[in-house]
């Protein structure tokens, strides 16, 4: 009996599974909670049983009651138990349920790490994808170091979809753990080229979105993201690049002006609203991005615009909103094209989405002008008085207040009117922001001089309605308003018509009902107007009975305020009160009082900017966190009124009263005084208080920042009978225009003058030229706030500390060049390219070894030389500093290209040319060169090309910027610093007699410049040095071998022979068009011209270009080499027609190709420590060479060695120093160059000697003949 | 990016909740009650974005049942508003899309989620491979 009661709980246990629960819950909508409550306790007794099954179940009922908004951490261990179940079903729950509920701070995440790791390395593939999506949710710092390495493994699996999760999972762990950004990169980068369309685009998720936080690290892979976007069908993937594009901009115009076209076909062509909306909202950031103004560009905007016109008239509201939403960004930068469509948006305003008619009231700001503010600002408050919500009518009162007050009241010729609007909009019950119409009303009369009599007669006529404002109780914000009635009366009150009246209504009754700041301003203001009509009566000595009324009238209400709970406001009455009876007794005795009083409150109020305060500099010597005297216990109270006080803006209205009976009171008396106190400060406008809220309040009232000196020449009566309508300026000012217009031939000579003061004024700059014709009736006068003496510059840092994308901010371009160095114990476990398994530059002895060993000689050397820089001159710091940058191109190059294609790096020549300024960097001249190009290449031999970035990307610097891409490919990058620079000259030339480009591309002035600047000539400058050899010549054509062929090894798909890549220059130097020219070469055995598929052996090669006169133009030919120990000769000939306007004939021109043994050549980087090995291996057979009279600098000499025999440097000690090179075979080459006496000795070592005669032949040649 | 992904019925409870931004678990049914309210009381021709805070939703009505998703600002709202309907798209391929479905599948409605959104971002739309996992997931299962 007892265990079929046992048994049966068991089952209802078993038996309540989710979905019980839920239609559980469902059932029991009246005590919810108490049935959540027993199922709580029935999982924790499922938890207790050691069945995985239950566990599992009991877990997934808890991952549903946690979504509800129960607390399950108490559970977190029970979790990670369900996690580590080797059943998939339950293993997917645990994870499902951490990926729910833990974070951070989980503490029994740190238990998880290697059963993580076991699910990572698990043979089945879901198994590895769901601990890979959970730990995208819940991944610590910790967790991303230990696994780091074993997802970036998992980068590489066989499984798209494990590569595709993660690459994903890759960004949350660089996040958490941003040291696995560097090494991770270059396999990260690699996935952008993934077979799968998945991975790829996870890959381009990725980076995207490391690029948009960091995007000056990713600019060089813009290229390979252009062909993507070009490329790609995924709309969802073409969003992603085009908005990193919108962030890559910005610190690349030239970028900008290259997407400008492809993005505005996308526009034409694409259906898919968001990406059409994507790519306006970018095509809109380049465009503000290249402010300066290209012609065509307002074409563009002009699309965007009328793009943006159909979504806007579309009735689908949410295009609507994104319609608007987008306008407002091309408001900022034209204006002018958003203004044409006012009529569209002002329609808006009247729409039924309140969210549609925020964005237009957004529009609106940027649409006003001198000529329609009233207008507009009219329809507003149409609106205002329509508004249903007050969200929408706060919103439009803010509006209407931006709209009116933005670039310094620029647009407002009226400011009777203005005062008339904030008038009126204090018609608004229940509005949140009584204090911004306060403030503005305080800052026109402060700043506007010649409204200040029209304002306080407003002022006096809402003080005197008060009534209607404290109708609404104290909740009421728009009682804010009188706080600034009352101080401008007060303080301006010599304008006031009737001071006495005023007074009066000041000193209602009613008023006590007020909040107390503002009550505080009414007795002091009412002291100020008391002054006032003291002032006013003394010189009428007959009628002293109103001055001693008026004393009276004060000693009769004042001490309705004394009674005030409010401090600030009690204080004050007490003050005033004793002062007025004390008056009151001097009046009696016909004393004369009224100077006094009035001294009281002179002085005129200067402006000062809101961050004066702020800008003071400290003092040399003082500690501001330091005590003067040491602090009783609790004084910080009064020191933070002390503080506060100081920054008031209003100094003078500060009470500083110390009132005697306080000393007296114990301590504990004093600290609730304090506190009361505190209080007080806390609701008067004249403390600034501590916390940023409330000031933020009262920063616009105190917003007097730019107070003017104000030019007044009124045409306009100023007085308008009655409750002023603004509509009433509206009609006023028609007329004044009127006027103006008629008066301004009259007003001409008058003007000019007042113009020339004007220069010295912001004002209406921007607007129409038809405004100009619109003189405002007032003019605002900028002072330059006052500011502290010295005032430190502005060095506000908007940036966000906790951002974590800040600890992102890795330069990726050098990225590869930074990991040779030693790696830290954190970054050894991440495998570092050992990934990369066609290496193309490879230290003679990193082929055998692990990678990771070849860091640490590096370094060493790389300190070796620092040390010697010390020492060297300037001239050689300099080259230094360029093998460096060489290094990181030469790895940058090797990264784009990838596997195989050929081989970038011969970069030794800058050592003794002319070295670029760090400007033009490897990667930035790539980037130059990429950019410099129209993106549609002329034949489709360059078209297959473009379509390949890497490809273009490893030949960018090629090619002076001005040729063709066709040949940018493979030529080398750094060689043509030279050659760019020597074909410039020629081009230059050329460019007088004719200018004109038979290809398309635009060449890109900046891109020339760039290259212009970046020679720069060196104190010692090398005599140049060029690759490019005439090859034959004859009247018509030039034609100019590179000397130093590009030589590219391509191991793996020749098995014997190696690839040489010829690059030649055809220059056409007669007056007619070349065409139809035809490339041949007779073979030898040894070496062959590679001709296309089904070509025969003696079938020429068409050169992919024609030829206008005085044009040059660059071709590649690709020979196979058989045996690479000897030089060789090939005999050729180049056919071709030469077409003038009325004959064309057929010429050739032979010449002989020379393939030397130096062209097998490819300058490999070596490591010292390696380079010793490799000699100490006995493999090699040595060799040497002297040559006299050489009267070279060795630096010279090493750099023609360098630059025409593909050498490379490997250490250098005096005079004295070691080479390596390495050809397309892999014979190792070595050297050692030593100098004394114009002597120089060269010993070689080599393992073909035949190749190192023929080489060392060839380098006596290079000497003899300079 | 995206800062979380709600479902949630005309009653306003929730019925999936996603966080991409860590939200404390005790502010969640606030901020989820709050963040229903301002969708759930928006008209039909209102448009679908809404300004909540310092980011954005943007939502979607399918039967009783709303899908609201928080986005930063620099995300593409089109693209949000057209995941949400590729979402429901591939639920209604799999499941016959009801509410209850819904609640009753609760890990198997995650499985597609965290396939189509990883790490707050829009990571796969196609549904095949969206839904591959669940039905590799499925066979195995099978057998039992």
């Amino acid at each position: 009996m007892a265990l079929k009661i046992v048994k049966g709980s068991i089952d209802r246990m078993f038996d309540k599974n989710l979905q019980d629960l839920v239609r559980g819950i469902r059932n029991h909508k009246e005590d919810e909670a108490k049935y959540i409550s027993t199922c709580i306790d029935e999982i924790k007794q499922e938890l207790k049983q050691d069945n995985i099954a239950v566990k599992a179940n009991a877990v997934c009922k808890l991952t549903y009651l946690q979504m509800l908004g129960y607390d399950v951490s108490w559970a977190a261990f029970n979790i990670v138990e369900v996690m580590s179940s080797s059943k998939f079903t339950y293993k997917r729950i645990g994870y499902l349920a951490a990926s729910q509920c833990f974070h951070e701070s989980t503490d029994v995440i740190m238990l998880t790490t290697n059963q993580i790791r076991k699910d990572l390395s698990s043979p089945n593939q879901y198994d590895t994808g769901v601990a890979l999506t959970g730990l995208s949710c819940f991944v610590t710092p910790d967790l991303a170091r230990d696994l780091a390495n074993d997802i970036m493994t998992l980068m590489s699996h066989t499984k798209p979809y494990i590569r595709k999760k993660a690459v994903l999972i890759m960004y949350k762990v660089f996040l958490k753990y941003p040291e696995s950004l560097r090494p991770a990169f270059p396999r990260l980068k690699e996935k952008l080229e993934d077979p799968d369309p998945g991975v790829q685009s996870a890959a381009v998720n990725v980076i995207c979105e490391l690029a948009r936080r960091n995007p000056k690290n990713y600019l060089s892979l813009a290229p390979l993201f252009f062909k993507l976007m070009t490329s790609s069908t995924n709309n969802w993937v073409l969003i992603k690049i085009i908005k990193l594009f919108g962030a890559l901009t910005p610190l690349e115009p030239r970028l900008g002006k290259k997407l400008i076209e492809p993005l505005t076909n996308l526009i034409h062509s694409t259906s898919a609203m968001s990406l059409l909306y994507e790519c306006v909202n970018t095509v809109i950031a380049v465009l503000i991005s290249l402010s300066s103004g290209m012609p065509n560009h307002s074409a563009s905007i002009q699309l965007c615009v009328q793009k943006l016109r159909i979504l806007i008239e579309d009735s689908d509201q949410n295009l609507k909103y994104l319609g608007l939403l987008a306008m407002s960004k091309i408001l900022k930068t034209h204006p002018k094209s958003v203004q044409s469509h006012k009529d569209l948006i002002l329609q808006c305003l009247d729409d039924k989405d309140e969210s549609i008619r925020l964005r237009a009231l957004d529009l609106l700001y940027g649409m006003v002008s001198k000529k329609n503010l009233m207008e507009i600002v009219k329809k507003l408050m149409l609106h205002v008085d329509k508004a249903e919500g007050t969200t929408y009518r706060d919103e439009l009162l803010t509006k209407i207040i931006d709209i009116c007050s933005q670039s310094n009241y620029q647009y407002i010729t009226n400011f009777e009117w203005y005062i008339s609007i904030l008038v009126e909009l204090t018609r608004l019950e229940g509005t949140r922001h009584g204090h911004l119409i306060a403030s503005q009303m305080l800052d026109v009369a402060i700043r506007v001089k010649a409204i200040r009599a029209f304002a306080v007669a407003q002022m006096a006529t809402l003080l005197d309605n008060a009534h209607l404002l404290t109708g609404n109780t104290q909740r009421n914000g728009i009682c804010e308003v009188l706080y600034a009635a009352a101080w401008i009366c007060g303080e301006f009150s010599e304008h006031l018509e009737d001071p006495m009246a005023t007074l009066e209504a000041m000193l209602r009754p009613k008023v006590a009902t007020l909040p107390g700041h503002i009550q505080a301003v009414y007795v002091q203001n009412a002291a100020k107007l008391f002054a006032t009509v003291l002032r006013g009566q003394e010189g009428v000595p007959a009628d002293s009975t109103v001055a001693q009324e008026t004393s009276q009238l004060l000693i009769d209400r004042l001490p309705l305020f004394v009674q005030s709970s409010n401090l600030e406001v009690q204080e004050r009455a007490s003050c005033i009160l004793q002062l007025v009876k004390y008056i009151q007794k001097l009046q009696q005795k016909d004393v004369e009082v009224a100077e006094e009083v009035t001294a009281l409150f002179a002085g005129e109020l200067n402006p000062v900017a809101p961050k004066a305060q702020k800008k003071v500099p400290v003092p040399e010597g003082l500690d501001l966190d330091a005590w003067i005297n040491e602090p009783p216990s609790g004084s910080e109270s009064e020191d933070e009124g002390r503080k506060s006080k100081g920054k008031a803006v209003f100094a003078k209205e500060e009470s500083r009263h110390t009132k005697p009976r306080y000393t007296e009171v114990d301590e504990k008396e004093l600290a609730k005084r304090r506190e009361v106190r505190k209080a007080e400060q806390a609701n008067n406008p004249f403390y600034i208080k501590a916390s940023p809220s409330s000031q933020k309040v009262y920063q616009d009232g105190v917003g007097v920042e730019h107070i003017p000196v104000v030019q007044i020449d009124l045409s306009v009566p100023l007085k308008v009978p009655g409750m002023p309508m603004s509509d009433q300026y509206v009609k006023l000012e028609e007329e004044r225009r009127e006027k103006n217009k008629a008066d301004k031939k009259k007003k001409d000579k008058k003007q000019r003058r007042e113009k020339g003061e004007k220069g010295r004024r912001r004002r209406g700059d921007s607007g129409p030229e038809s405004e100009e014709d619109i003189t405002p009736a007032h003019m605002v006068d900028i002072v330059t706030e006052e500011m502290p003496e010295n005032a430190l510059p502005s060095d506000d840092d908007d940036k966000d500390p906790n951002d974590p994308h800040k600890a992102l901010n890795i330069d990726l371009d050098n990225l590869l060049a930074a990991s040779r160095r030693p790696l830290a114990d954190s970054e050894k476990k991440l495998p570092v390219r050992s990934h990369r398994p066609d290496e193309v530059l490879k230290s003679p002895m990193e082929d055998g070894q692990g990678v990771e060993v070849a860091p640490e000689p590096k370094k060493k050397t790389g300190k070796e030389k620092k040390e010697k820089k010390k020492t060297k001159d300037k001239d050689r710091k300099k080259s230094k500093e360029e093998k460096k940058k060489k290094k990181h191109k030469q790895e940058e190059g090797e990264d784009l290209m990838g596997a195989g294609s050929e081989e970038p790096i011969q970069p030794e020549e800058t050592k003794g040319v002319a070295a670029p300024p760090p400007a033009s960097t490897p990667e930035a001249s790539d980037l130059d060169f990429w950019l410099s190009n129209a993106p549609v290449p002329s034949n489709p031999q360059a078209a297959a090309e473009a379509e390949d970035p890497t490809k273009m990307v490893s030949g960018v610097a090629a090619v002076a910027p001005d040729s063709e891409p066709e040949e940018a490919k493979d030529t080398e990058p750094e060689e043509t610093k030279s050659s760019k620079h020597k074909k410039k000259k020629k081009q230059k030339k050329e460019e007088k007699k004719k200018k004109h480009h038979h290809h398309h591309n635009h060449s890109d002035g900046a891109g020339d410049e760039s290259v212009q600047n970046g020679t720069v000539e060196e104190e010692e400058p090398l005599p140049p040095m060029s690759n490019y050899a005439l090859l034959a010549e004859n009247s018509y054509i030039k034609m100019m071998k590179q000397d130093a062929d590009k030589v590219c090894d391509i191991q793996g798909n020749l098995q014997d022979g190696s690839q040489v890549v010829v690059s030649i220059i055809f220059e056409n130097k007669c007056d007619s068009f070349i065409k139809s020219m035809e490339f041949n070469v007779l073979d030898s055995l040894n070496s062959k011209l590679q001709r296309p598929d089904g070509a025969g052996p003696h079938d020429g090669l068409n050169v992919p270009f024609q030829l206008p006169p005085g044009i040059s133009n660059e071709a590649r030919f690709i020979f196979s080499v058989q045996s690479i120990v000897m030089p060789q000769k090939l005999k050729g000939t180049l056919t071709f027609i030469v077409k003038t306007d009325d004959s064309s004939t057929h010429e050739k021109l032979d010449f002989k190709l020379h393939f030397t043994c130096t062209s097998y050549l490819i300058t490999t980087p070596c490591y010292s420590d390696a380079y010793s090995k490799l000699l100490e291996s006995g493999d090699l057979k040595g060799s040497s060479l002297k040559l006299e009279g050489v009267n070279q600098p060795f630096h010279h000499l090493l750099a023609r060695i360098c630059f025409h025999h593909h050498f490379s440097v490997v250490e250098r000690i005096d005079s004295c120093a070691s080479m390596y090179s390495r050809s397309v075979q892999g014979h190792h080459v070595c050297l050692l160059v030593k100098t004394a006496d114009q002597t120089v000795s060269i010993d070689a070592k080599c393992d073909e000697p035949g190749l190192l005669g023929n080489v060392l032949d060839e380098i006596k040649l290079t000497f003899s003949q300079c | 990016m995206i800062k979380f992904l709600l479902m949630v019925n005309k009653q306003g409870q929730t019925r999936l909740s996603k966080y991409y931004e860590r939200v404390d678990i005790g502010k969640r049914p606030f901020l989820e009650a709050d963040v229903v309210k301002g969708c759930l009381s928006r008209k039909k021709e209102e448009c679908s974005f809404v300004e909540y805070k310092d980011f954005k939703l943007v939502y979607r009505q399918y039967a009783a049942l709303f899908i609201v998703v928080g986005i930063s600002d620099t995300e593409n709202e089109l693209s949000i508003y057209e995941l949400v309907h590729n979402f429901v798209e591939v639920l209604d391929k799999y499941f016959s899309h009801s509410e209850l479905d819904i609640m009753l599948n609760l890990d198997k409605v995650h499985i597609i989620l965290d396939e189509m959104i990883q790490n707050g971002h829009i990571v796969e739309t196609n549904k095949n491979r969206i839904l591959a996992p669940l039905l590799a997931l499925d066979q195995m299962s099978e057998p039992h």
